[in-house]
């Protein structure tokens, strides 16, 4: 399958299984031609849900899966906004 | 002076119970308000708001809410929304509310919007119906925004959406979706009858700054984009001189 049909139905499957729902990762293909899916994600169990999503694609079974989850840091200080005195 | 937090794109999941709560747990007293920017829910599922609606429980500020795409996508949006209601959030869709802290007024609306594109790409009402109804939501939208702005009579005005009304705040994001995230259809309006703050999410890629054509600032508070829990701004009136 060439690979613009293949990263849509990649695309496809991660959007709307219920175990991922993720529509913000990027897919991209190795030298090599082997499809690597990369982005956020907001925890180790969505991660390992990409794996099992990618397994039950046809001609993904073997896509590497390079989300990761990234740690929140603390809130910064306030933004000062200044209003439009009318 | 009245302090915001905001935050989109939460994504809230049945297996995420907890994760935002020991942030919460600070804002009532960083905040007097919170703005959430929609993708309130993973799937919008009910069980989904659930979660959220438990994260929140704590907090004593107003909640203000817009959904977004995630949080239509089972078609359970008036349970959904009903969750985040009996929660305490006032959930806005093409509506408007204000809100008086400290004696200074606060008016708020907000709508999920929806797509379209920028400028000379933004895309017409023309041809099949298809493409008519694509944007009819997106028109509808930018005429609650213009209804409210023009209404108001309060200190401060702020839009809350879940697409963006400017292209800048999707910087990052492939060019090719751009139409996917948000219209200028939505900035018009904005422009036309002026506002202080803008927030929208949905741009898990974009970028955090931004400002509308006639110079109102838009600030993409996807929690993505922000790699923190929610953006706190202060809204405060110039010094007369």
């Amino acid at each position: 399958m060439q690979r613009v049909y293949l990263v849509t139905r990649v695309r496809n499957a991660l959007a709307t299984d219920h175990r991922t729902g993720l529509t913000h990762l990027q897919i991209q293909f190795t030298d090599s031609g082997r499809g690597v899916v990369t982005g956020e994600v907001a925890s180790p169990e969505q991660h390992a849900a990409v794996t099992e999503v990618l397994r039950s694609v046809e001609g993904a079974e073997d896509f590497l899966n390079r989300t990761h989850v990234k740690p929140m840091g603390a809130p910064h200080d306030p933004e000062t906004i200044l209003g439009h005195r009318r | 002076m009245i302090r915001l937090a905001a935050a989109g794109d939460l994504h809230c999941r049945v297996d995420g119970i907890g994760r935002f709560s020991p942030w919460l747990s600070r804002l009532d007293r960083e905040a007097d308000v919170l703005l959430l920017a929609g993708d309130l829910t993973n799937l919008g599922e009910p069980a989904e708001a659930q979660v959220l609606a438990s994260e929140l429980a704590g907090l004593s500020i107003p909640i203000l809410a817009v959904l977004g795409n995630h949080d239509v996508h089972t078609d359970h949006e008036p349970e959904v929304r009903a969750i985040l209601e009996d929660a305490g959030v006032v959930v806005l869709e093409k509506e408007a509310t204000v809100i008086e802290v400290r004696g200074e007024t606060l008016g708020v609306v907000g709508a999920k919007g929806f797509g379209g594109g920028f400028g000379a790409s933004c895309i017409s009402p023309f041809g099949e119906s298809a493409i008519k109804l694509f944007l009819q939501d997106t028109f509808a939208c930018a005429e609650a925004i213009a209804g409210a702005l023009s209404s108001f009579d309060t200190d401060f005005r702020v839009v809350l959406l879940h697409y963006s009304p400017i292209p800048e705040t999707l910087k990052g994001e492939s060019l090719g979706i751009y139409p996917f995230l948000g219209s200028s259809i939505l900035g018009e309006p904005i422009d036309v009858h002026g506002a202080d703050l803008v927030l929208h999410g949905h741009a898990h890629l974009g970028t955090e700054h931004g400002v509308t054509p006639g110079g109102i600032p838009v600030r993409n508070c996807s929690i993505p984009v922000l790699h923190q829990p929610y953006a706190l701004y202060e809204l405060k009136q110039p010094v007369a001189v």
